[in-house]
């Protein structure tokens, strides 16, 4: 059964901390749910698990089954048993899905051993089906084109071929009309296993009522402010984190712009 | 370079070389003039599939003509396969009235010698040209294009995709005209410079005074692949009119990250992902070649201009 564990955790930006002291244990098996309002650092502490190469830890510890990640390239925590769904996933124009996710399935075989394309093609479809794709997703460019329903469901879709240990869905509900949120939820409930161990980031109950977590985390300001059962999330879906932050003494956020240059046009010229 | 067996089995081939065939039977219209070949089509004829013209680089300069009569629709390759000592090129295409011509024109193939490939394009009223060109030469070559958009309501689509390797230069000149009103030009070009290869592009655009309703755009796009590399990008517009729409962009640098880090965050490795990206990037050419052989044959080729790129 895998372990994520993330210890004392901070990561600042220019100086600003965005997580402060975070720590988290996630076991194969169990479903976790972290909320809170925007801009507290929900996706970017699933970003930093994953080790976007924009954040730098300051301190503390991600550990999976044991093993420090914190020194590992995006790639290598990938293959360790991460699986982040991203919020916004990416389009890469001219590359098939096909050749997409048969490169990550290879990728997570280990060397010396290869896809058997047969079986590798079944599987993608049998899983597109579960997630009624459509017969042409295949041949389709990742993402481009994709509606918003789509992009998430072609997420969910890979992490059913990649089968991770430990899976960070970031708002992997929003985009989705009820429907789409209904499969979503059937699927990733069916892939539930002491095998995989399920991090959900959301601001809605409604995924969270497809997906029932065990335990749920409220982030505020870059820190994890309270945890607890299925029953928090009534308490948010009827009266917000305001009776939180005035309980916690949280003041509201101070927003602050830096200006930024767009730039000139017309000849660009790299050396 | 030596004609491949899967240019002289296919039905659909004509071959301009030691061993020449040709396809076009009474329709044809081919001759061999002192300035080259020349090929002309005034009856619409029903093709099987997409005619491949094959033509095996000479030391001597070559020059094709295609002329298109009054609304015959092709769809053609034409594919050159480059000699060692390659000499300069010419293509020259006119298109009648209405004529319809979507090409795909690749350069393939290693020389020793600094060529040049001049193509010349004049398109009557109505007509339509989709021409789609790869250039994947390992060596230095020079690629001057000039459109002249003669007849009214004459539409351009013209994409080009070119990869450098080792220490290679690749120049390229496209001047396209705006003649008339309400024509229309559509011009990407999409770069990869791989090693200490340097590329240049120069493209500019001009609607003349009372060519209204002119459509023009285009786009330019470079991945540079090591530090050593250089691609530079000349986009320009010269308008004399004020009733058009026209606009360019550039965008030249490494990478897209966040496409790279998508990648990555699937579990593949730094060099298996950037492969795939480029791979993506040319997708646009890949889906022009009809033959297998061929795009096999230009698949190997890209990967010798790649060989040895430190990702």
């Amino acid at each position: 059964m895998a372990v994520l564990e993330i210890k004392n955790l901070v990561v600042s930006v220019e100086d600003q901390v965005i997580l402060n002291q975070i720590n988290l244990v996630i076991h194969g098996g169990e479903t976790h749910a972290i909320m809170g309002p925007n801009g507290t650092g929900k996706s970017t502490l699933a970003q930093v698990i994953m080790g976007h190469p924009k954040y730098h830890i300051d301190s503390g510890e991600i550990l999976l089954d044991g093993i420090r990640l914190n020194e590992m390239s995006v790639d290598e925590r990938s293959r360790a048993g991460l699986f982040l769904a991203m919020q916004n996933p990416i389009e890469v124009p001219g590359v098939t899905n096909f050749d997409f996710v048969k490169s990550a399935v290879q990728a997570h075989l280990g060397e010396g051993k290869h896809l058997r394309i047969g079986k590798f093609i079944l599987a993608m479809e049998d899983a597109a089906k579960d997630l009624k794709m459509g017969s042409g997703l295949a041949h389709r460019y990742v993402n481009e084109g994709f509606s918003g329903g789509e992009k998430k469901r072609n997420e969910i879709l890979q992490m059913k071929l990649i089968k991770p240990k430990i899976a960070l869905l970031d708002e992997i509900d929003s985009g989705l009309d009820v429907d789409a949120l209904r499969i979503v939820g059937e699927n990733v409930t069916a892939m539930k296993s002491p095998d995989l161990g399920l991090v959900l980031i959301t601001h809605y109950q409604r995924l969270l009522d497809s997906i029932i977590p065990d335990y749920v985390h409220i982030m505020i300001r870059g820190a994890i402010v309270k945890t607890g059962g299925k029953e928090l999330i009534a308490k948010i879906d009827a009266d917000g984190y305001d009776w939180l932050k005035a309980e916690l003494g949280i003041d509201e956020f101070v927003e602050k712009k830096k200006p930024i240059s767009l730039g000139t046009c017309a000849t660009k010229s790299v050396k | 370079m030596k004609t491949p067996n899967f240019f002289l089995a296919d039905e659909c081939t004509i071959l301009f070389g030691k061993k020449s065939k040709d396809i076009f039977g009474n329709y044809s219209g081919i001759k061999l003039t002192s300035d080259g070949w020349s090929i002309r089509v005034s009856n619409q004829k029903k093709w099987k599939k997409p005619v491949t013209i094959v033509i095996e680089g000479s030391t001597k300069p070559v020059n094709l003509h295609i002329h298109l009569g009054a609304d015959i629709s092709v769809q053609w390759s034409i594919d050159y396969l480059i000699n060692l000592k390659q000499a300069n090129i010419g293509i020259f295409i006119k298109l009648d009235k209405g004529a319809r011509l979507v090409l795909t024109n690749v350069f393939i193939g290693k020389s020793n010698k600094e060529f040049t490939v001049s193509r010349i394009i004049d398109q009557a009223i109505a007509s339509e040209l989709d021409l789609s060109s790869g250039i994947v030469v390992d060596g230095n070559i020079k690629i001057a294009d000039h459109y002249e958009l003669n007849g009214v309501g004459s539409r351009l689509k013209a994409t080009m995709l070119a990869i450098a390797g080792q220490n290679e230069t690749f120049t390229s000149i496209q001047d396209v005209f705006h003649n008339q009103p309400l024509t229309v030009s559509e011009v990407t070009n999409l770069l990869v410079s791989a090693k200490e290869s340097q590329m240049h592009v120069d493209v500019t655009e001009t609607i003349g005074k009372g060519n209204y309703q002119s459509v023009c755009h285009q786009n330019n796009r470079g991945i540079i692949l090591e530090e050593k590399g250089s691609i530079t990008v000349e986009p320009k517009l010269i308008i004399d009119e004020y009733d058009v729409d026209a606009g360019h962009g550039c965008a030249i640098g490494q990478i897209n990250a966040d496409e790279l880090y998508y990648l990555l965050s699937r579990g593949m490795d730094e060099a298996t992902a950037k492969r795939l990206i480029i791979s993506g990037y040319l997708s646009p050419l890949y889906k022009r070649i009809e033959n297998p052989g061929f795009l096999k044959k230009l698949e190997k080729a890209i990967e010798r201009q790649m060989k040895g790129v430190d990702y």
